[in-house]
């Protein structure tokens, strides 16, 4: 585990989720008996914490691991080692169903509003069937909270009546949130919420999600593989790299002077939005594909690729650890310390 | 040159143009157009993209060049005219030869494009035997390790003989430009071709393929909803919105001054690394239109921040005119938008 002591910045002091060297291995078998003969490290030794109305914003490329830690602050997959506190409580291998105050408190948005939804359930079933498990309203009342959910996130009220097939993408994600939202949830856990939605339908999402969270004081898990929408929504960013953080920062911090090579270079992957100014022929060119993680490389798993790589990095995996100014933490045992889009 | 040709005729010297084109869903006894009125040209060498979200018919539009739009889609008119010459006129024998050999195509996801039960040479190789059969056995697996040398994939006399599902999504994705390639085609119709991958494949893939196609003098056509993608690869850019061509422009000009206000909402609503993180991002109000149950008149009204409900805008379909010599818009109040500059600071 990293002995990094924490910072101010880096970790808020009042912290609603913390994570701790969370671990999962998924066995490799192989051979007649199909023995396991190894692990692929899904996740492999990660920290954060998230404060009270803030939003870190997860970012990697896909196989990083980023939604297997999703799953498992959610419960929906059980950790191989490590713990995850909610608000003080170690809900580590806590079993969901018996503890009402988590499932309340505790809430996931999916990434596909077309499969997230149950298609045989009306919107207002739908909304409605968490308040009538976990608050036994009925009636009037429980029509009437579903009323006001829908029409926070943007719904009608004739829209209650309808199945999840009479809706568009952007409208099936405002059901997923308004029924994450049905139980008053302290944090929720956003899993590349957008990223299925047509570009024009995004922006009124991340303003949706924005909005709740101004008026609702919830803190978020935002996870995407998109940087600039993570920009837009998070105030503090991890970046994953083969089921490791191999950065987090402050969003201008990381955006402005990343430390990390592989941070750097996925800043500098990301297309222009100014056709006059093409960025991609001047970006960081990383070497081969991002390796299995069935066979991660020895030492640092971004070594085979990195711009920056020195012989101990095959050997010594780094720790995530604090460094310089701006505060940030990172693993690489040789930080870029020139910032690439220095003004 | 005039893209806005509709009269029917291909305009010289380009690779392909096409006419009117109008793409139909075709039901027992119901017939309904989801994409009409499609002019464009392509030449030689050019990269020119197809922006527009999903339903909107960009993808459809690229499945009829290839003359593989399926039951019930079924091309309802128009011409298609690869090198001033109309495919409808040909045999179907005389067609395929064409495609496939001038025009090819690479689709968005590399992971069933491939046939996963043969080895990534015979597959390079099979539409080499295909269209040059000329080649020897031995020339056409020297050619197809030419194009994975082409397309950056390292060690290619060895990545002949493996599999697909032994490559990365990037990887397939370069195989199946290199296939593309094989004919020396004048033109590669690239359908959403880094979707499906990872940002920092995404930048390689895209400068892969750019890079082929200038090596092997092909045009490109490429069909993205990203607008990130037409700021970095496009010349010329066409934008499309319920079926039709709403605005179409050179890249710059388009990005600078859009002149639809679809384009101009959609280009606004996209966080990018400059837009301040902490104020709301302006947004495309709505839904993606119902093709089946469009709004009359101008299909984006409903939408539309700029229509402020005047009558005309419900009333009449407005057609896609020229702005200036190279800038076109579908609509009516397209004038009004002159003065918008969405990068301030530059010239």
């Amino acid at each position: 585990m990293a002995q990094a002591q924490p910072t101010e910045t880096v970790h808020p002091a009042q912290a609603l989720l913390r994570v701790e060297n969370l671990r999962k291995y998924y066995p490799k078998r192989s051979g007649l008996l199909q023995r396991v003969t190894g692990a692929v490290k899904a996740v492999d030794g990660v920290d954060f914490t998230i404060g009270e109305g803030e939003t870190l914003g997860l970012v990697g490329e896909s196989g990083c691991g980023k939604s297997t830690i999703s799953s498992m602050i959610v419960g929906l997959n059980s950790p191989t080692g490590g713990s995850i506190h909610f608000d003080g409580l170690d809900i580590t291998n806590l079993k969901r169903q018996h503890n009402g105050k988590l499932c309340r408190e505790l809430q996931i948005v999916f990434q596909d509003p077309y499969s997230s939804l149950n298609p045989r359930m009306t919107i207002f079933e739908t909304v409605a069937e968490p308040l009538v498990i976990h608050e036994g309203l009925a009636g009037t009342a429980l029509r009437d909270r579903v009323m006001t959910l829908l029409a926070q996130v943007g719904l009608r009220d004739e829209h209650a009546g309808r199945y999840p097939s009479q809706f568009s993408g952007g409208q099936r994600q405002r059901i997923g949130i308004a029924r994450a939202l049905a139980l008053n949830p302290r944090l929720i856990v956003l899993d590349e919420p957008v990223s299925a939605l047509d570009v024009s339908i995004q922006a009124q999402i991340l303003n949706l999600l924005k909005k709740l969270q101004r008026d609702l004081g919830l803190s978020y898990l935002f996870i995407s593989h998109n940087l600039s929408v993570v920009r837009y929504m998070a105030t503090r960013i991890a970046v994953m790299y083969l089921g490791r953080i191999v950065e987090v920062a402050d969003r201008e911090t990381l955006f402005a002077q990343p430390a990390h090579p592989y941070t750097r270079a996925l800043l500098s992957s990301i297309p222009s939005d100014d056709p006059f100014v093409r960025v991609l022929g001047d970006r960081i060119k990383l070497a081969g594909d991002a390796p299995s993680p069935a066979a991660p490389p020895p030492g640092c798993p971004f070594h085979v690729r990195c711009f920056q790589a020195q012989p101990n990095c095959a050997v010594q995996v780094p720790d995530l650890t604090p460094r310089g100014t701006p505060a940030r933490e990172v693993a690489c045992h040789y930080p870029l310390t020139v910032s690439p889009k220095q003004q | 040159m005039s893209t806005n040709n509709a009269s029917g005729t291909p305009a010289d010297g380009m690779v392909l143009s096409v006419r009117n084109l109008s793409i139909d869903l075709v039901a027992k006894n119901n017939r309904k157009s989801i994409v009409s009125d499609i002019n464009f040209d392509v030449g030689k060498g050019e990269t020119v993209c197809i922006v527009g979200e999903s339903g909107s018919g960009k993808s459809v539009t690229a499945l009829s060049l290839m003359s593989l739009t399926m039951p019930p889609l079924a091309i309802g008119g128009g011409e298609i005219y690869l090198n001033g010459q109309n495919l409808a006129s040909l045999s179907r024998l005389e067609r395929e030869r064409q495609l496939g050999h001038q025009i090819a195509m690479v689709f968005q996801d590399p992971m069933t494009a491939l046939n996963p039960v043969m080895r990534i040479g015979e597959q390079i190789t099979e539409s080499l035997a295909r269209h040059q059969p000329e080649l020897s056995r031995q020339q056409q697996w020297q050619r197809a390790e030419d194009l994975l040398q082409l397309v950056g994939v390292p060690s290619p006399r060895e990545r002949l003989s493996v599999y697909p599902h032994e490559m990365s999504g990037g990887m397939r994705q370069r195989i199946l430009i290199a296939i593309a390639l094989a004919n020396n085609p004048q033109l590669i119709i690239a359908d959403e071709p880094t979707t499906a991958l990872d940002v920092t494949v995404q930048a390689q893939v895209l400068e892969v393929m750019q890079e082929a196609c200038r090596h092997a003098g092909a045009a490109i056509l490429l069909i993205t909803h990203d607008m990130g993608v037409v700021a970095e690869c496009a010349d010329r850019v066409f934008v499309m919105y319920a079926g039709r061509i709403v605005e179409q422009a050179p890249v710059t000009e388009l990005f600078k001054r859009p002149r639809h206000p679809y384009t101009r909402a959609l280009l606004d609503s996209i966080p990018d690394l400059h837009s301040p993180p902490d104020e709301d991002l302006s947004t495309v109000t709505g839904d993606p239109p119902d093709i089946f149950n469009l709004p009359s008149g101008c299909a984006f009204r409903t939408r539309c921040g700029f229509s402020n409900g005047r009558s005309l805008c419900s009333q009449e379909r407005p057609h896609l005119r020229a702005i200036d010599r190279h800038h076109a818009s579908a609509c009516h109040f397209a004038e009004e938008m002159a003065g918008v500059d969405r990068f301030g600071e530059q010239d």
